[in-house]
């Protein structure tokens, strides 16, 4: 019990930093807690300005992103964190139908660009690849 | 000569009054000594010759106007002859007349002028030369003065220089007239002799020849020719005294008829008053000597006159030379030269009655020693001698002793003799000994020789005149005194015009008064409205215990209050003696005995206070004192009065710059000659400009308004000057920070006597109206575009997202939780807080779709009868804003009788303002025509109401007419294509129907129909 509590501190400590930014509270929530569930750490924003203050961006090492963002929306941050030379894999969300906003992601190097409601797996999946990669 | 004195007078008199009196006296008294001294002349030259009388003329003139020398030249009229004299000054070179004569002939020719400067003949140099000419004509002869005294000859050179002139011609005249008539009678006389031997020689003739009968009768006839046409009287009467012969001009110097019988005797032909002397004295000498001659006055028949008549008396002999056979005379009427000595004993008679006459002028004369010689009655009126008592007297006697002691009287003579004249003012006696001042002109008097013959004084008492002048210097001081007065006057209403404050200028009012009446104390009360009491707001001299008593008294008893209610000064001498007073006895106490008040008045008469002064002894002011007491008090009414309308206006000056403060409105003139700008301090403010700096000009001010709009506004400017019209505009202004403003202007024309004179306007800042209309304009958009988002389609998107949230954090949730359950340790806490948050979320999903059903169920529910004219001008509105933004021209075609519609309101009114937007849209790019939208609404044939909405846009190409109302097909660049998609869906809905078409001019129709209420119900 122990020894499986030792371990998954140290799993923890030692795991990946995914960084979740979304306005909706209920996404973000349901979002970090699958995260954590897959065995990362997770932190939730409401905002990429929240975020963009709170930490160091290179301290992640996976950004899952919303694409409509009050403020700078989550394609804008994404070139905003490019131009400043932080490679960080993201995977986009979005709950609306927006073709175009997926094209640009996609182009300017998004891991994945998901529809809500995502599955399980195709999170944990581009997950998996953005840390991988 | 009595003219040139009643001039003299006159003027004298006008002088005394006049400031420069005493010189311009002094100079005319010389020259009326001068007249008269010219006057004793005169007299003096009576019976002269004419050499004597230019001799003493030359010298007087010499003597009286300080001549160099004086020349004359003159004639004498018998023989022709001209004689020419010239006499100098004392100490000057003997001058010879005819070279004189010579060096002025050139000036002495006809009109040549009366003087000029010639070379000196006695030195060297030049010398002015004044010309007087002698007679009417200058028959007598001329007379020049020479003299190098600058500025002569001077008005007053010339006049004496013509009247001794005149008077030299008149003493010429008469030694003239004198020298004929003594001539006259020695040529009569001659005659007569003649006249005589010639009739003796006759007679003899006649006794000769007595036998030669022809030839004695050819004789007669001569004789009687002779007789007969003779120009004097020729008589013949029997030695009994009949007349038996008188020839024509006899007859007619007595007046009687040709043929006309002759008198009985000759003594009817002698005036009567000479008929004594005829009968006593005439004809005893001619009985004796046989001829008499001597002047007699015959009587003229007709009118009674006498007749003077030069006559020769005589007998005629008989031929042998013995017996007398008759009386014969020969006589000249000589009237006219009676008549010319009368006039000369006349005007002798004159000059002596004048100056005798002269009251105001002692005029006497001294022989060379200084006694009396003459008195006139001017003398004995002003010394009180009379002549008898003064004549032979030694002058000295009118000296007072200290005078005498100092031997004036000689010293006088002296000088006189010495200078020509004398004269001095100085105290003189009158025969009863008091004193009076005379003015005292003394003129030597010389023969022809230049011997002293004595001389003549002109005394005057000008006693009355010294008094007069220090008269006229007391009033002189007493003027200035006014003239400081009314300085301090002028000093005041300037300083009125300058100050604001009441309160000095009152005390400055107040220590005038006090300072011209002498006061020692004063006050100025005003009279306050509110309080109706008096109340001090300047004084001088009273101490806290005054003021306090005069706080208790009553205006109706105080004695100044009784100058307000009376409406007239008040004036006490003597407080102790006023019965009114004794109650201002604590007043008293501080010390004064008289007072006055004097009233205060505005113009329209009601009482504004009282300025009052007192005195610590009794005094009364006098009437001047008083009348400038009243010149000030009025300025101090025009002080309070201005100093209130001043405040009147301040106030209402004030309410207006608030008005115009809340309301954020200037006010302008603009003097449309003159170019000058007045505004108000609010205009300042608008613009943001110092008040202090003065209003700017016209260009200043245009400069001030923003680029794009300044052509505008100037041209509202330059259409209203042109137009005299009202203009008004709204414009943006820039002012020096950098802010805009958006103000509105009015400018209204203002007309002088029908000219334009200027333009009064206002500008008001309607910056925050502006941005309200703005928000109001925006907010109105706002609502269009989302009454626009609301169209179906986008309102599906928006339920998607809004759905998609909670549902995705649902599953993710889901995810999560089962994963927290998995392997070997489940974490339950994880897992429960999972589960509770899928409850929440689900709940929240449900919620937005709860929203959404019943929005659907409101959108379906809601049919109703509408006036669509109403709706449709509703939908209108909601897109004017926009209009005008893009410069869209609207124009509305509906009937009045638009029948009701049946259905969604609101879907209808989204269906419009889709059609009109796009219509809007569509004219965008529209730059070469008017944009124009045409709303309009008619019932058509089938009962239905057609709607159409025609824009001047772009159009449609025909193929796709049918297309435009498919989803999600779009011309727009960021349109969706689904309005006019949802469009149709609701008007096909209704039961209606919506289409395009092309128009024939640029554009395309949008149009829909509509049941009617009537036409739905069957």
């Amino acid at each position: 019990m122990l020894l499986a509590r030792l371990r998954a501190f140290a799993q923890m400590v030692n795991s990946p930093l995914i960084f979740i930014i979304d306005d909706d509270q209920s996404v973000r929530e349901s979002v970090q807690s699958l995260v954590r569930s897959a065995g990362y750490r997770a932190e939730a924003f409401a905002s990429a300005e929240e975020f963009l203050h709170s930490c160091r961006p290179d301290t992640a090492d996976c950004l899952i992103l919303d694409v409509c963002l009050p403020g700078t929306s989550g394609l804008d941050l994404q070139r905003q964190l490019a131009s400043c030379d932080y490679r960080i894999p993201i995977i986009f969300i979005t709950a609306q139908d927006a073709d175009e906003a997926r094209v640009r992601a996609m182009n300017d190097g998004a891991v994945e660009f998901l529809f809500k409601p995502f599955s399980e797996v195709a999170l944990l999946t581009a997950l998996h690849s953005a840390l991988k990669g | 000569v009595g003219v040139l004195i009643g001039v003299s007078l006159v003027s004298d008199s006008r002088l005394m009054r006049s400031e420069s009196a005493p010189k311009d006296f002094q100079h005319l008294q010389n020259c009326m000594n001068d007249l008269i001294s010219i006057q004793a002349f005169a007299a003096m030259w009576s019976g002269q010759k004419p050499g004597q009388i230019i001799a003493t003329l030359l010298d007087l003139l010499v003597r009286m106007l300080e001549l160099d020398f004086a020349y004359s030249r003159f004639g004498d009229s018998l023989d022709g002859s001209r004689t020419e004299l010239v006499r100098e000054a004392l100490g000057q070179r003997q001058l010879n007349a005819r070279e004189v004569g010579h060096g002025l002939e050139p000036w002495f020719s006809g009109d040549g002028p009366n003087s000029f400067v010639m070379a000196n003949p006695s030195g060297t140099g030049e010398i002015s030369v004044a010309i007087c000419r002698l007679g009417l004509l200058e028959e007598m002869g001329s007379v020049a003065a020479a003299c190098r005294r600058k500025g002569f000859p001077s008005a007053t050179d010339t006049l004496l220089l013509r009247v001794a002139g005149n008077q030299a011609a008149i003493a010429l005249q008469e030694a003239q007239r004198l020298r004929d008539q003594k001539r006259a009678a020695a040529e009569l006389e001659e005659h007569v002799e003649e006249r005589t031997r010639q009739l003796s020689a006759v007679n003899l003739e006649l006794r000769k020849e007595i036998s030669e009968r022809q030839h004695a009768e050819a004789e007669q006839r001569k004789f009687s020719s002779l007789v007969v046409n003779s120009n004097d009287f020729i008589g013949i009467a029997s030695l009994d005294g009949q007349p038996l012969f008188v020839n024509r001009a006899g007859q007619q110097i007595v007046g009687l008829g040709r043929g006309e019988q002759l008198p009985k005797t000759i003594l009817e032909y002698i005036a009567e008053e000479d008929r004594e002397r005829m009968e006593q004295e005439v004809m005893p000498i001619l009985e004796r000597d046989g001829h008499w001659a001597g002047e007699l006055r015959f009587r003229h028949f007709i009118t009674g006159e006498s007749i003077p008549m030069l006559m020769q008396l005589f007998f005629i002999k008989e031929q042998s030379g013995d017996g007398r056979i008759a009386m014969a005379t020969i006589s000249r009427d000589i009237s006219a030269r009676k008549h010319g000595e009368q006039v000369l004993r006349d005007s002798e008679e004159r000059f002596r009655l004048m100056v005798e006459g002269i009251k105001d002028y002692a005029i006497y004369l001294l022989d060379s020693e200084g006694r009396v010689t003459s008195w006139n009655a001017g003398a004995e009126r002003l010394k009180g001698y009379t002549e008898e008592e003064v004549l032979g007297r030694h002058y000295s006697k009118f000296y007072t002793p200290e005078e005498r002691a100092k031997s004036k009287p000689q010293r006088h003579l002296d000088l006189a003799a010495a200078a020509g004249r004398v004269e001095t003012q100085g105290w003189r006696l009158r025969k009863d000994g008091t004193r009076f001042w005379a003015d005292v002109l003394m003129t030597a008097l010389r023969n022809q020789q230049g011997k002293l013959v004595g001389f003549s004084k002109l005394t005057r008492d000008i006693t009355e005149r010294r008094k007069a002048e220090e008269e006229l210097r007391a009033v002189k001081d007493q003027l200035a005194a006014e003239l400081t007065a009314m300085t301090r006057l002028h000093e005041l209403s300037t300083r009125l015009l300058a100050s604001t404050e009441l309160q000095p200028l009152l005390e400055e009012v107040l220590d005038a008064i006090m300072a011209l009446l002498n006061a020692d104390l004063g006050n100025v009360q005003l009279y306050n409205q509110k309080t109706q009491a008096l109340e001090i707001v300047a004084q001088r001299g009273f101490g806290d215990e005054f003021l306090a008593h005069f706080n208790g008294v009553q205006e109706s008893t105080a004695s100044r209050g009784t100058a307000l209610l009376s409406g007239k000064r008040v004036i006490v001498e003597d407080v102790r003696t006023e019965p009114s007073f004794t109650h201002l006895e604590p007043i008293a106490a501080a010390g004064f005995l008289a007072l006055q008040s004097t009233p205060l008045f505005n113009r329209t008469g009601e009482p504004l206070g009282m300025i009052s002064t007192y005195f610590r002894k009794t005094y009364r002011p006098s009437e001047l004192e008083l009348r400038f007491t009243d010149l000030y008090a009025r300025q101090a009414a025009e002080m309070i009065e201005r100093k209130r309308s001043e405040e009147k206006l301040q106030r209402s000056e004030t309410y207006l710059a608030e008005g115009q403060r809340i309301s954020q409105t200037g006010s302008w003139v603009w003097n449309v000659s003159t170019g000058e700008l007045f505004w108000s301090d609010e205009q300042f403010r608008i613009f943001d400009l110092d008040p202090n700096w003065g209003p700017p000009s016209l260009s200043a001010a245009l400069q001030l308004i923003h680029p794009d709009d300044r052509p505008g506004v100037q041209q509202s400017l330059e259409k209203a000057l042109r137009e005299t019209s009202h203009s008004e505009w709204d414009c943006r202004i820039v002012t020096l920070k950098g802010d805009i403003k958006i103000v509105h202007t009015t400018a209204h024309p203002v007309f002088a006597s029908g000219i334009l004179a200027e333009y009064v306007g206002t500008t008001m800042d309607i910056s925050a109206r502006k941005q309200a209309e703005d928000a109001l304009n925006e907010a109105r958009e706002e609502l269009t575009r989302v009454s626009r988002a609301v169209t179906i389609g986008e309102l599906a998107a928006s339920i998607a997202h809004e759905v998609n949230q909670p549902l995705a954090a649902v599953v993710t949730n889901a995810s999560a939780g089962l994963r927290w359950l998995a392997g070997d340790t489940p974490n339950l806490d994880e897992a429960r807080q999972v589960l509770r948050r899928i409850i929440r979320d689900s709940n929240r999903a449900s919620d937005v779709i709860a929203k959404i059903r019943s929005l659907v169920q409101k959108a379906v529910t809601a049919k109703e009868e509408f006036d669509l004219k109403e709706a449709i001008a509703e939908t209108i509105t909601l897109a004017q804003a926009e209009m005008r933004r893009r410069d869209v021209a609207l124009c509305i075609e509906m009937p009045d009788d638009l029948p009701a519609v049946i259905g969604d309101r609101v879907q209808l009114q989204q269906v419009m303002l889709n059609l009109i937007m796009n219509g809007i849209d569509a004219m965008s790019e529209v730059s070469n025509r008017p944009r124009e939208l045409v709303v309009a609404a008619a019932q058509d044939l089938s009962d239905k109401i057609r709607v159409s909405v025609r824009d001047s846009g772009t159009g449609v190409q025909p193929q796709n007419l049918a297309r435009v109302f498919e989803a999600f097909y779009t011309t727009k660049p960021h349109g969706i294509g689904i309005g006019l998609s949802i469009s149709r869906s609701i008007i096909e809905a209704h039961g209606g129907r919506l289409w395009a078409v092309q128009n024939e001019s640029p554009g395309a129709t949008f149009q829909f129909t509509l049941p009617t209420h009537a036409s739905s119900s069957v």
